[in-house]
């Protein structure tokens, strides 16, 4: 996972202080997470059920990606829960942050990340940067 | 033949301040022929924890010429040829044989304002005096408000009422003049400055923190400065014109401010009840529907309206701060009983850009354009759809959209506008290139 490049982006946006989770996933799959593999303390109390809507959530993007479904987003507890779809297919950028957080300004970091995976998505990757194990797949269309 | 202006924008968005700070000036000098007259700094608040700001600055002196004046400052956000960013720096770069640069400092400008304008008007009046050139353009970057760091404001918006808004309220004059935390004064900076500096065009912008609005800085030359107005003081040859747009619609209704304090920023009474639950009753909303988890979408989609200038029939966006039990506080000072209430949606926030651009009809060399941060905030990942209007007017020419707190524009034709929820460009030309 070290030298994945969607890896890195995803780094960049756990920097942010209000971004406590985040994930390339489909449903019942977490395709890419940040480096480290581990997200904020706020979130491990809250996680399985996050987790869980997520899944539900990933239903209906599968269903209407294709329609153009381009963002979704939930709100759970005192955290949102965002979700910034990859043109058609079934994958997304999933963050998590709490519910009173400046969304705006995390939503525009959060469109620069997708754009960015979309890139990297779009680039052939090289040796170096595709993942060793089976489960952990970022570009599946 | 070399172009007799050249500017270009830089940016860096990697997170170790020293690092980003020769990112930011290497990718803005890399297109210039010659080395900057003058160099502006937009960095957004992360650099705080991430090296500091200090750091940032020697990153940029790293490469650019150790003479080369600077000025800039802390913003929510930048918007550039490069794309929308709600984290990193960016810079402009601008040289040139047909332009005379002179940088001004006035400090404490939360304790005494107009002080602090005139030392800034002074260094920029003994700096650009012995110009020759006829067009002169002002970029002031004012230090706007600040909360005092206290948990009870950490995070906050709305502050209920109780026994401790009394003794906030009794403490915010206090801290004002003391401690320098409170109003951002930056509407009195600017009365000031024009009168110094009357046959300037300026441009304006409150430097803003991410969310807290716990403390923003300000940058000239190697110095981190709080509290201060930095401004860039241009004349030159080139034509150089401003241009506020807001867009609001009125919604009709109208109210009178019956009670504020004594310098009109918070506002405790409305139509002779307590402030907070007049607006939320005028607007015809439920008692507990402005509460921090719907601020975003309520409050800066119904800005309060006051009187630009005096006698005028014309309202102006004023966005509601922090609300303290039942004081509403605002940045800029009312000055006249009569209110309205405004109102805006997201096509109306887009249309305010054409609306501004459409009033320069020449191409343009480059150009600055501060911006309220609640368009940034509001608009979110949306900010593309402005990004990419901008881009089309600019072409390939360089541009950067600050969002900062209290922007403003003033021109001896048009006179000062300082507003809040408002677009404010300032725009370059060559007449040769339209010729």
């Amino acid at each position: 996972m070290r030298d994945d490049p969607i890896a890195t982006v995803l780094d960049d946006l756990l920097r942010l202080d209000d971004v406590y989770a985040c994930v390339v996933a489909r449903r019942n799959m977490i395709s890419v997470m940040p480096s480290k593999e581990e997200f904020k303390p706020e979130v491990n109390q809250i996680w399985d059920v996050i987790k869980r809507a997520m899944d539900d959530v990933f239903t209906v993007i599968g269903e209407y990606s294709g329609a153009g479904l381009g963002e979704m987003e939930f709100r759970l507890q005192d955290y949102e829960v965002l979700f910034y779809v990859f043109p058609d297919t079934e994958n997304a950028l999933v963050a998590i942050i709490p519910a009173l957080a400046n969304k705006g300004l995390l939503e525009v970091e959060l469109e620069n990340a997708r754009r960015e995976i979309l890139k990297l998505m779009e680039t052939p990757p090289t040796e170096s940067s595709i993942s060793k194990k089976d489960d952990e797949i970022y570009a599946t269309a | 033949m070399m172009p007799e202006i050249e500017s270009a924008v830089g940016m860096s968005r990697k997170w170790d301040a020293r690092t980003a700070g020769r990112e930011v000036a290497e990718t803005a000098i890399q297109k210039l022929s010659r080395p900057p007259d003058v160099f502006l700094l937009f960095s957004t608040i992360h650099y705080e924890k991430h090296g500091g700001f200090q750091e940032l600055l020697k990153g940029v002196y790293d490469v650019i010429p150790e003479n080369t004046p600077l000025v800039g400052g802390t913003v929510t956000g930048f918007l550039n040829n490069y794309g929308c960013f709600a984290h990193g720096v960016t810079s402009m770069a601008i040289s040139s044989t047909d332009m005379d640069i002179a940088i001004g400092l006035g400090m404490n400008t939360k304790r005494n304002p107009k002080k602090a304008a005139r030392q800034c008007a002074t260094m920029i009046k003994k700096g650009l005096n012995s110009s020759s050139y006829e067009n002169k353009f002002l970029l002031n970057l004012i230090s706007a408000g600040e909360l005092p760091d206290m948990p009870l404001f950490r995070g906050k918006k709305i502050i209920r009422p109780g026994l401790s808004t009394k003794a906030i309220l009794r403490f915010f004059g206090f801290s004002q003049y003391v401690l320098q935390k409170g109003s951002g004064r930056d509407d009195e900076v600017m009365e000031e400055i024009t009168r110094q500096l009357p046959d300037y065009h300026m441009l304006g912008g409150g430097t803003l923190d991410g969310r807290a609005t716990l403390r923003n800085f300000q940058f000239f030359n190697k110095k981190i400065l709080r509290n201060s107005v930095v401004s860039l003081g241009i004349r030159t040859r080139y034509n150089v014109d401003v241009q506020t747009t807001h867009n609001m619609k009125k919604t009709g209704i109208h109210f009178k401010i019956t009670k504020t304090s004594k310098d009109g920023r918070i506002i405790h009474e409305i139509n002779g009840e307590p402030a907070a639950s007049e607006f939320i009753r005028l607007l015809g909303w439920p008692k507990d529907f402005l509460n921090e988890e719907t601020w975003f979408k309520t409050n800066f989609y119904f800005p309060l309206g006051f009187h630009i200038k005096k006698d005028s029939l014309e309202f102006g966006p004023r966005v509601i701060g922090p609300i303290l039990g039942e004081s509403l506080t605002t940045t800029i000072r009312s000055k006249d009983p009569d209110a309205s209430i405004l109102t805006i949606d997201g096509r109306s926030l887009l249309e305010t850009i054409d609306q501004n651009l459409s009033t320069f009809p020449n191409v343009p060399a480059f150009g600055l354009i501060s911006s309220c941060t609640t368009r940034l905030e509001t608009m979110g990942d949306k900010i593309y759809q402005a990004q990419n209007r901008i881009q089309k007017y600019f072409d390939k020419q360089p541009f950067i959209v600050f969002y900062v707190g209290g922007e403003s524009t003033y021109s001896p034709k048009k006179g000062l506008n300082y507003v809040n929820m408002s677009f404010n460009s300032a725009i370059f030309w060559s007449d040769t290139k339209n010729s």
